[in-house]
C-alpha cells in the first residue's frame, strides 16, 4: 500500500539536525515522518504505530493555558524564538530543573548526554536556582509541581539547599528525578527528602540485572531493590519511571505493574518510550522499528492480568496528544483499582486533567473533581462492584470537605495521592520523530538560568549543549528568493 | 493571579505568508468558537487571522483522512529553498497535474472588481500554437495523460487564433478540453459556439448573479443581458456548460440555490464549480471587505438553499486535493430538475474511488458494483420514500446506458455516456495571502504551466510567480 499524505509539519534531519518540510503519512496502520535532507537525504521514521489511535488522539484537543509572563518574543519563527515566546500554545505544567550535569552512571540511552565524565562541572548555583525558581512564579503564579533533574540531581553538594528553596509557597510540590545509587545509601538525604514532602521518582526499568546491563551499562538491580525497600519501610509517597526498550525490558511490565497495584505509597508510574535523542551510543536505533504509545498501552493491557485495558488510557490534552497517555485509577475501600474513565465520560476526565499534570490542584478544578465524584455517585448503580465504589466516593467527598474547610490545594493534594494513582506514558522525541506543530504546544519544560524556559524536546534537540554547538539552524527558506513580490 | 486559558484550541501548525511583507511565516491552525482559523504569526507585522473553515466538526474530520495522490512522473526542480520557492514542480509536490490551467492571452474585455488574476492592457500576450504544443508536450510527459486542460485567459475568446490554439490541446492523452469565457463574445456569436461543439469542447462561464446591480459590482458593468444571451447561445448549440460561481459572502452568497436549479434542469449545464473570492490580482486584492468563505461555509449555504434537496453532508473533499480546496458532490438525474444525490446511496469509500483520479467521475468497475448492490438494496426495502423510488429509477436507467446488453463500451465511452446522467457541483478555494497553506499547495493538481519544463500550482503562481512570468509581467511595479 502506497504512502498517504496525511499533513505537513517541519522535522528535522536525524544527522544534521537541520529544520526540515516534514510530512506525516500513512502506511497501511503506521504513521510516518518524512523529510528530505539536501545534504543528507531522505530519511523516514515511525511516529505511530496504530493509525487509528494516532488519528483519534488528535482530535481529543483543549485549549491551552497561557503563561502570565514569556520570556522572549517572535523574532524569527518557531523555534529559533524559543522560549517560550508569546506564540508557545501551552504554559509550563512540568518544569524540569537539571540542577547538576554530575551522574554516577553513564548510560547508554541517557537523554541528556550527562555522566562520569562531567562530575566536577555543571552545578546550578543556588543563585541560580533561585533566579529560575523566580521565573517560574512570575510565568506561572503558582506552580503544582516543580521536577529537580539532571544528571543525578541528588549528587549536587547543595541539595538540601535547593529542596528548601523550593519549598516557597507558590510551589505546592517538587519531585526528584534519580537512579537511586547514592539515595539507596544515604539514609540522612533520603530521610531530609521525605521530611520535605518530596516526592521521590525513580528511574525504574526491571526486575532483572541484565535489562539494567543493556540500558544503564550497569547492573545495578541491588541498589533499586534495596531503595524500594526504605522507601516502603518509609511509606514515602514514590514514582516510578520506566525506559521502555524494544526487545529489552517489555517483559518486565507485568512485575513493574504488580508492585505498583501491591504498593499504596507508589503514587504513580511513567513509561517512557525509548527515545534516540541525546548520546545514542550502543546498539543501532530503527527509527521505523520504535515502540509508540499505543505499542506501550497495549502491552501494560496485556501485562495487567486483567486490570487495565487499552481503552482505559486517554490522551493528555494538556500537551499536543501525540506525546501523552494516561490513566487515573481509583482505589476502592478493599484496595482493589478502578480506573477512572470506566466511572465517568472521557470529556469529564480531560476536564479535571485539562493543562495539568496531577488533577485536582486549584479551585476550579477542584469543583470539577467534585462533579466527578458526583457523576460516578449517579452512574456507579450500573458499574460492578458499585458498593465499593460508592463508599470509596463517599469517604473521598468527606475528607476533602470536612467540616467546611477552605479548600486547600496541598490538603486536596493529598486525598488525591492517597485515593488516587496515576499510569503515565509520555513519548518524548528524538531527532528521528521531531514534529515542530508538536512542540508548540509542549508543556514539560527546562527553566535555564538565563531566564528562557524550553519546551523538552526542542531543547534536547536543537538547543542543548552539544559537542559541534546547539541551536536550531538557520531558516531554510530565502527571504530574497520573493524577489519583486506582490505589495498590498 | 490566576492564568487563563486562550480562547482559542491549538490544532497544528503549517507554513503560510504574512500579507504585508509576503515572508513565509509561521502558521498555526486554531478552533474557536466552532469555527477553524489560520493564524499567521509574522515577526514584524503581528499575527492575522483568517477564517478556513465554518464547520470545525466537518473540518476535524475531513483533514483526518489523508488524501490520494498520484505524483508526478517528472521533477523539474530541485529542492533548494523549500516550498514554495523551488516551484515546480519539485519533489516535495505530491501530485501530478489532474487540471492545467493554460493562460492563453492576458487580453480582457472586462475589468472585473474581483479579477483574481492580472490583465495587462499595456502589455499584451497571445501565446503562439507552437508555444501551446510545446506546454502540452510537457504536461503530457510529466504528468501522464490528462482528463481535462483547461484553456483561459484573461478572456481567451479575444485570442487572434482561438481555434488552432483549440486544436492544439486535441491530442489522444487528454481527456477534454474546456474553455473559461466571460461569455460577451458568445452572447452574440453563434458561430463560435458551433465550433466549439464541434470540437468537443467544454464552455465554462463565468456566472455569479442574476442581478443586474450585483452584476454591475462583481464586473464592473452590468453584463447580465450578455451572460443570459450567451446562455441561450451554449444551449441552442448543446455546448456542454460548467457553470463557474465566485461566490462572495453577504455579496452574491443567497443565489447559488437558482444557479443550481438552473443547471438542474438545463441538459446542456453538466457541472456548476463554485469558486469562493480569493483576495488575489487586479481586483481581488483591493476586494474589501475581506471576508473569507470557506468551502464548508458554501456546503452550507447550498444545504440551506436547496431546502436540504443537496445537504453538506452529500459532499466529499476531492481526495486529490486538500480538504479545504475542494468539495465534490455527485448528482444522478434523469432531467427535468430531478435529482438525487449519490452519497446517500452509494458508500462514500466508493465514491472517493471514482473520484481519486482527479476531477471527473470515472465509474467504472467498483462503482457499477456499488450502484448494482444499491439498487438492490433498494429494491428490497418494503419503506421506500419518493427518493428512494427516483433513485431507482434514474440508476436503473444509467446502468442500461453505460452497459447496454450486447455491446462493449470503452471506459471513455461510458463515462461520457454516464456523465449525462451524473452532474457534479464542485467547490473550490483559492489561496490568498492570508490563506496561503504549504499542505495545501503541495498537494494541488491544478498547475500552470509557466513554460515548458514548468508546471506551479495555481495559487503558488498567483501569489508568488505571476510577476516573474515575462510572458505577462515585466517585473515592473504594478
Amino acid at each position: 500500500m502506497n504512502a498517504e499524505l496525511l499533513a505537513t509539519t517541519r522535522g528535522v534531519c536525524p544527522v544534521c539536525r537541520k529544520l526540515l518540510p516534514a510530512s506525516i503519512l500513512q502506511q497501511g496502520r503506521e504513521i510516518r515522518l518524512e523529510r528530505t535532507c539536501p545534504e543528507h537525504g531522505r530519511s523516514l521514521s515511525l511516529l505511530s504505530s496504530d493509525a487509528d489511535h494516532y488519528l483519534k488522539s488528535l482530535s481529543t484537543i483543549k485549549p491551552g493555558t497561557v503563561p502570565l509572563e514569556f520570556s522572549t518574543r517572535v523574532r524569527e519563527g518557531c523555534p529559533q524564538d524559543c522560549g517560550l515566546c508569546p506564540s508557545h500554545e501551552q504554559h509550563t505544567c512540568m518544569p524540569i530543573i537539571e540542577i547538576t550535569e554530575r551522574c554516577d552512571l553513564d548510560c547508554p540511552i541517557c537523554l541528556v548526554d550527562s555522566g562520569r565524565g562531567r562530575r566536577r562541572g555543571g552545578d546550578l548555583s543556588l543563585a541560580e536556582v533561585g533566579t529560575i525558581l523566580d521565573t517560574l512564579v512570575r510565568a506561572e503564579g503558582t506552580l503544582e509541581l516543580i521536577n529537580l533533574s539532571g544528571g543525578e540531581p541528588t549528587l549536587h553538594p547543595e541539595i538540601r539547599d535547593i529542596v528548601r528553596l523550593c519549598g516557597r509557597p507558590e510551589i505546592l510540590r517538587t519531585s526528584i528525578s534519580t537512579n537511586g545509587l547514592s539515595l539507596a545509601e544515604d539514609d540522612a538525604l533520603l530521610g531530609f527528602l521525605v521530611d520535605h514532602n518530596v516526592l521521590v521518582s525513580l528511574q525504574f526499568d526491571g526486575f532483572s540485572g541484565d535489562v539494567y546491563r543493556r540500558l544503564r551499562g550497569a547492573d545495578i538491580l541491588s541498589a533499586k531493590e534495596k531503595l524500594l525497600r526504605k522507601m516502603e519501610q518509609r511509606k514515602a509517597p514514590l514514582s516510578l519511571v520506566v525506559t521502555v526498550a524494544k526487545n529489552v525490558n517489555e517483559g518486565e511490565i507485568g512485575r513493574i505493574l504488580d508492585y505498583f497495584f501491591r504498593h499504596d505509597h507508589v503514587v504513580s508510574l511513567m513509561f517512557q518510550p525509548l527515545s534516540g535523542s541525546g548520546r545514542r551510543a550502543g546498539a543501532p536505533f530503527d527509527p521505523l522499528e520504535r515502540l509508540t504509545i499505543p505499542d506501550v498501552v497495549r502491552m501494560i493491557a496485556e501485562a495487567s492480568a486483567g486490570r487495565l485495558k487499552s481503552g482505559d488510557f486517554t490522551p493528555l490534552p494538556c500537551s499536543h496528544p501525540a506525546c501523552f497517555a494516561l490513566t487515573y485509577l481509583l482505589r476502592l475501600e478493599d484496595g482493589d483499582f478502578i480506573p477512572l474513565p470506566r466511572l465517568v465520560s472521557v470529556e469529564t476526565c480531560l476536564d479535571i486533567i485539562q493543562n495539568r499534570s496531577l488533577p485536582g490542584l486549584e479551585g476550579g478544578s477542584f469543583a470539577k473533581i467534585k462533579d466527578c465524584l458526583y457523576e460516578i455517585w449517579s452512574s456507579s448503580g450500573a458499574a460492578p462492584d458499585s458498593k465499593k465504589i460508592l463508599a470509596t466516593v463517599r469517604n473521598m467527598m468527606q475528607e476533602i470537605g470536612a467540616a467546611g474547610r477552605e479548600f486547600s490545594p496541598r490538603a486536596a493534594l493529598a486525598v488525591g495521592e492517597r485515593r488516587i494513582k496515576s499510569i503515565f506514558i509520555h513519548h518524548f522525541m528524538d531527532e528521528d520523530n521531531f514534529d515542530l506543530a508538536r512542540a508548540v504546544r509542549c508543556c514539560s519544560h527546562y527553566p535555564l538560568p538565563d531566564g528562557r524556559l524550553m519546551p523538552a524536546c526542542t531543547y534536547n534537540i536543537l538547543y542543548r549543549p552539544r559537542p559541534g554547538g546547539g541551536g536550531p539552524s538557520e531558516k531554510s527558506t530565502a527571504a530574497d528568493k520573493l524577489g519583486t513580490g506582490e505589495r498590498t | 493571579m490566576e492564568k487563563a486559558n486562550r480562547d482559542h484550541t491549538y490544532y497544528t501548525m503549517t507554513t503560510g505568508m504574512c500579507r504585508e511583507c509576503r515572508r513565509l511565516v509561521d502558521a498555526k491552525i486554531v478552533i474557536r468558537d466552532g469555527q477553524v482559523f489560520q493564524q499567521n504569526v509574522c515577526p514584524d507585522h503581528g499575527v492575522r487571522e483568517a477564517l478556513i473553515a465554518e464547520d470545525a466538526t466537518r473540518y476535524l474530520e475531513v483533514v483526518r483522512v489523508p488524501g490520494r495522490h498520484r505524483p508526478p512522473k517528472v521533477y523539474s526542480k530541485p529542492i533548494d529553498y523549500g516550498c514554495p520557492l523551488d516551484c515546480g514542480l519539485c519533489s516535495f509536490h505530491v501530485q501530478a497535474c489532474n487540471l492545467p490551467v493554460v493562460s492563453i492571452t492576458n487580453a480582457c474585455n472586462l475589468e472585473c472588481p474581483i479579477c483574481f488574476t492580472y490583465n495587462r492592457k499595456d502589455k499584451i500576450y497571445d501565446m503562439s500554437p507552437e508555444e501551446l504544443r510545446r506546454t502540452v508536450d510537457w504536461i503530457i510527459e510529466s504528468s501522464g495523460p490528462v482528463d481535462l486542460i483547461n484553456v483561459t485567459g484573461g478572456e481567451p475568446t479575444l485570442h487572434p487564433r482561438l481555434l488552432d490554439m483549440l486544436d492544439e490541446c486535441r491530442r489522444p492523452e487528454i481527456g477534454r478540453i474546456t474553455m473559461n469565457t466571460n461569455g460577451l463574445r458568445l452572447a452574440d456569436d453563434g458561430g463560435l459556439a458551433r465550433e466549439l461543439a464541434a470540437r468537443g469542447v467544454y464552455a465554462v462561464l463565468s456566472f455569479n448573479t442574476y442581478s443586474g446591480k450585483t452584476c454591475a459590482a462583481l464586473h464592473g458593468r452590468d453584463i447580465l443581458a450578455e451572460k443570459m444571451r450567451a446562455l441561450e447561445t451554449l444551449k441552442e448549440h448543446a455546448v456542454p456548460t460548467t457553470l463557474l460561481n465566485v461566490m462572495i459572502r453577504d455579496v452574491n452568497d443567497g443565489e447559488i440555490g437558482r444557479i443550481i436549479d438552473t443547471a438542474m434542469r438545463e441538459d446542456f449545464i453538466r457541472s456548476v464549480t463554485v469558486q469562493t473570492m480569493t483576495y488575489t490580482g487586479f481586483g481581488g486584492r483591493r476586494f474589501g471587505p475581506r471576508a473569507h468563505l470557506p468551502v464548508d461555509g458554501v456546503l452550507a449555504r447550498i444545504e440551506e438553499q436547496t431546502s436540504g434537496r443537496i445537504r453538506k453532508s452529500d459532499f466529499i473533499p476531492l481526495p486529490s486535493a486538500h480538504p479545504l480546496c475542494y468539495a465534490v458532490t455527485m448528482l444522478i438525474t434523469d432531467g427535468g430538475g430531478s435529482f438525487v444525490p449519490l452519497a446517500r446511496y452509494i458508500d462514500i469509500g466508493v465514491l472517493r474511488k471514482v473520484l481519486e483520479a482527479g476531477y471527473l467521475p470515472h465509474p467504472e468497475g467498483t462503482f457499477f458494483e456499488a450502484a448494482n448492490r444499491a439498487i438492490a438494496e433498494q429494491w428490497a426495502r418494503p419503506d421506500r420514500s419518493p427518493e428512494d423510488d427516483r433513485f431507482l429509477k434514474i440508476a436503473r436507467k444509467i446502468l442500461d446506458e453505460t452497459y447496454p446488453p450486447g455491446t462493449d463500451l470503452t471506459a471513455h465511452q461510458r463515462q461520457v455516456r454516464a456523465e449525462r446522467f451524473i452532474k457534479t457541483i464542485y467547490v473550490h478555494a483559492h489561496m490568498d495571502e492570508d490563506t496561503f497553506d504549504i499542505d495545501r499547495a503541495r498537494r494541488c493538481g491544478d498547475l500552470v504551466p509557466d513554460r515548458p519544463g514548468s508546471l506551479i500550482s495555481a495559487c503558488t503562481y498567483n501569489l508568488f510567480y505571476r510577476q516573474k512570468d515575462g510572458r505577462y509581467w515585466s517585473g515592473d511595479e504594478c
